[in-house]
């Protein structure tokens, strides 16, 4: 019908055009039929009225015409403005314009269909904005469970996000403890049955619960909600890969209409959450099991007291222990990643050859598993290679190491490389060299006493001695037995001090009185010697309390030492004074002195320095005044130069008899 | 009558030595200081010496060596008498010329048997 209308006002303004375009017509009719009737001799004037009565109609046609086409032309421009405005209106963003539609007309019908596009771009805008503003809170909550720190802190980041986009006042999660008696809330560890509540309805349904208004709602609140202020709340289930790990809860002070876009967000945030914190539980879980076990091996590598390191198959160092680093006294950062044949200088046992290549056991373990299967089989399994070799310590000092290299092959049979174990067995063999030096001497010294006893008795027994002589045989047996007796003691006094079962007999000593008695004893020896003794013992020492047969032995063997280490007419001197709250005795001679080298190992057991090769000795005399000074808590020093003489000086803490 | 030089130390291996050989009618001449020896073997020239090993300021194997190196005193032979009873020591002391090794403790009747089959072999 409007489209009828609209062609019958385009007939009409074309009718329109069509009279106006009459008047030119007829005035040319006008001319060409007053010439024909001109012709004929017809009654002019009536037709030059006639025609004046046309043109003066065709004229007001016209104008009307005109006029109108004037009108309805402006008519139909007024919906095309209107739409040319809301079009415009819409590209700046203005989503609410609405046109006013002013006629029924196409036009009109056009406006009104533009009204119901902007209604549905507007709508659809709205649904994007609100789409947008979803994936938005989705996005920050995932932006949080993207970068879990703890689970603790994840859940806290999450509900405080949820909090703000939703415009709540609290919120929290709880989780069902180990035994499923209880929720505990993951922040204030408060307690809820884990049965009988919106909460435990929620993780055992495993959908989201929301409520308006609690006090409007029949749900079974937790008591502490019931007893709050709180109205609007939420429950949303914290959904694992298998099961619901848990609730989280929002909270308002007013009530809070839940929109089906809320919802959404919450149902996705609370599944996000839920993979989040299994994901971390397991991260977490593994990397406690992780961090166990490599704890565990790492302690147990470095707890190892050989020395460890394992090299690839170029032989290049990959790992090293700290036992390795501590006897190799290169840190294992200077170590890794280098070729240990470049770093690790070891030697031949005592000899100047450089261990490399072909001699390197590292290496040979590693060709060794190389080998074909049958010599595998025939060398067994696992090729492993031991050897004592040298190894020059960065400080030069040349150790012992008794190595042993074995391959590293992988799980699925690889060779990846080798492993070497190794102990500094300096200490170990100079002992063992120390016990073979202390058995020879031991024995040694135990042999000349034995020969007097044998032989002096196999004499006697066979009757080859005379009368007269056979009493100094039977004082000389005498004498050795006495001797092999206190050599005997000796050993057994160092071991019983050193293993702390010695008996402290504390008493008064009386330094005079067992100067005296080593005089009488040594007197044959100085008196063959020439030896002259001088002893100085001073008032203030003469209460001294110690244990007097453990210090009538250290003088006897310091005493002893001078004269057995110096030549005939030697000078000893024996002062014994109180130097403050000590006691100090300097036994010092004009003897043969000790070479600088030997001095530090003189207290050592067994040692028997320079001078040892022509004097006889157990090794044990220093080693035992030693363990007595330290008896008494004191200290022993020696000072000597060769050829001239020695001083030993003792401290021992002052212990009056008074005291 | 056969003279055996005996140098040692310790006064009661002298005297038990001196007692036994002397009972078997060998001359014995003992000393005690090994750095005093050479002049009386060489003035003595004895059949037999007998030497201790450790002794302060010249030990018995350097005294032997020196024997060995005297091309007069070369020929006397020489028994270690010694309380070193290592392989090695055995080994060292024939090596430098010893003709018997004896270690301590010994049996007097059987260091005579040694004595007696060095002075008369036959």
């Amino acid at each position: 019908m409007f489209r009828n209308r609209l062609i019958y006002r385009l007939f009409l303004i074309l009718l329109i055009f069509a009279v106006a375009s009459i008047l030119p017509i007829a005035l040319m009719i006008h001319k060409e039929f007053r010439a024909l009737v001109m012709e004929v001799g017809g009654d002019l004037k009536s037709i030059d009225r006639i025609i004046d009565n046309i043109i003066s109609l065709s004229f007001y046609i016209f104008i009307l015409a005109f006029l109108l086409a004037m009108f309805l032309s402006r008519r139909m421009l007024i919906p095309v403005k209107e739409l040319h405005r809301g079009a415009m209106s819409i590209r700046d963003g203005n989503l609410d314009t609405t046109l006013s539609a002013s006629s029924h007309d196409e036009l009109g019908e056009v406006i009104e269909v533009f009204n119901e596009m902007a209604d549905s771009l507007r709508d659809k805008t709205e649904r994007l904005r609100r789409k947008n503003v979803e994936l938005t809170a989705i996005n920050s909550i995932a932006a949080i469970l993207s970068h879990p720190i703890d689970d603790k802190n994840t859940i806290r980041n999450v509900v405080n996000r949820l909090v703000e986009l939703l415009d709540m006042d609290d919120g929290g999660v709880f989780l069902p403890d180990r035994q499923g008696k209880d929720l505990i809330c993951y922040q204030t560890d408060k307690r809820l049955p884990a049965e009988g509540t919106v909460f435990s309805r929620v993780i055992e349904t495993g959908e989201i619960h929301t409520c308006e208004d609690i006090t409007k709602e029949v749900i079974i609140p937790p008591a502490w909600m019931k007893d709050s202020d709180i109205r609007g709340c939420c429950a949303i289930p914290l959904k694992g890969k298998d099961r619901t790990h848990g609730v989280l809860y929002l909270v308002s002070f007013r009530p809070h209409i839940f929109t089906d876009e809320e919802k959404r967000i919450l149902t996705s945030v609370g599944e996000m959450t839920g993979m989040a914190l299994e994901n971390i539980w397991l991260y977490e879980e593994m990397t406690h099991l992780m961090l166990t076990e490599k704890g565990l091996a790492e302690a147990v590598f470095n707890s190892i007291s050989d020395g460890l390191y394992t090299v690839d198959t170029n032989c290049v160092i990959t790992s090293m222990n700290r036992a390795a680093e501590k006897i190799l006294g290169i840190p294992a950062r200077n170590l890794i990643g280098k070729r240990c044949m470049d770093t690790i200088e070891h030697r031949d046992r005592d000899g100047d050859e450089r261990l490399c290549r072909m001699e390197c056991p590292l290496n040979n373990a590693i060709q060794a598993s190389r080998a074909p299967q049958k010599v595998k089989d025939f060398l067994g399994s696992p090729v492993s290679i031991s050897r004592e070799m040298d190894y020059i310590h960065p400080s030069g000092k040349r150790i012992l190491l008794n190595v042993r290299c074995s391959p590293l092959i992988d799980a699925k049979g690889l060779l990846i490389g080798a492993v070497q174990v190794f102990r500094d067995i300096t200490r170990e063999r100079e002992i063992d060299r120390m016990k073979t030096e202390f058995v020879k001497t031991v024995s040694h010294e135990f042999r000349t006493p034995l020969s007097a006893i044998i032989g002096m008795t196999e004499m006697l027994i066979d009757g080859e001695v005379d009368r007269g002589r056979s009493l100094e045989y039977l004082n000389t047996i005498l004498n050795e037995g006495v001797r092999l007796s206190n050599l005997v003691s000796d050993l057994l006094d160092i071991s019983r001090i050193e293993s702390g079962e010695g008996i402290f007999n504390e008493g008064d000593v009386d330094f005079d009185l067992l100067l005296h008695y080593i005089k009488k004893t040594l007197s044959d020896i100085i008196k063959k010697k020439g030896i002259r003794l001088e002893t100085r013992v001073a008032d203030e020492v003469r209460h001294f309390r110690g244990d007097k047969e453990r210090l009538m032995q250290l003088l006897m063997n310091l005493i002893a030492n001078s004269i057995n280490y110096s030549d005939s007419g030697c000078l000893i001197n024996v002062n014994i004074s109180r130097d403050g709250e000590a006691v100090r005795i300097e036994v010092s001679d004009t003897g043969w002195g000790i070479p600088d080298e030997d001095i530090p190992f003189l207290t050592k057991k067994f040692f028997r320095g320079k001078h040892g090769i022509k004097t006889k000795g157990t090794g044990l005399g220093l080693s035992l005044c030693n363990e007595i000074v330290q008896l008494h808590g004191g200290t022993l020093d020696i000072k000597s130069r060769l050829g001239s003489g020695t001083s030993v000086t003792v401290q021992l803490p002052w212990k009056g008899i008074y005291e | 009558m056969s003279k055996v030089v005996v140098i040692d130390d310790e006064p009661f291996i002298l005297m038990m030595i001196e007692d036994k050989l002397t009972r078997a009618g060998i001359n014995v001449i003992t000393l005690r200081e090994s750095k005093d020896a050479l002049p009386v073997i060489r003035r003595e020239m004895p059949d037999l010496i007998i030497l201790d090993w450790m002794m302060p300021e010249l030990s018995g194997i350097d005294l032997c060596r020196m024997l060995k190196a005297d091309p007069a005193l070369k020929d006397i032979p020489v028994f270690m008498l010694t309380a070193k009873g290592q392989d090695a020591d055995r080994q060292l002391g024939l090596q430098c010329g010893a003709a018997m090794y004896i270690t301590k403790p010994f049996s007097p009747k059987a260091l005579l048997d040694m004595v007696n089959s060095v002075l008369n072999p036959e």
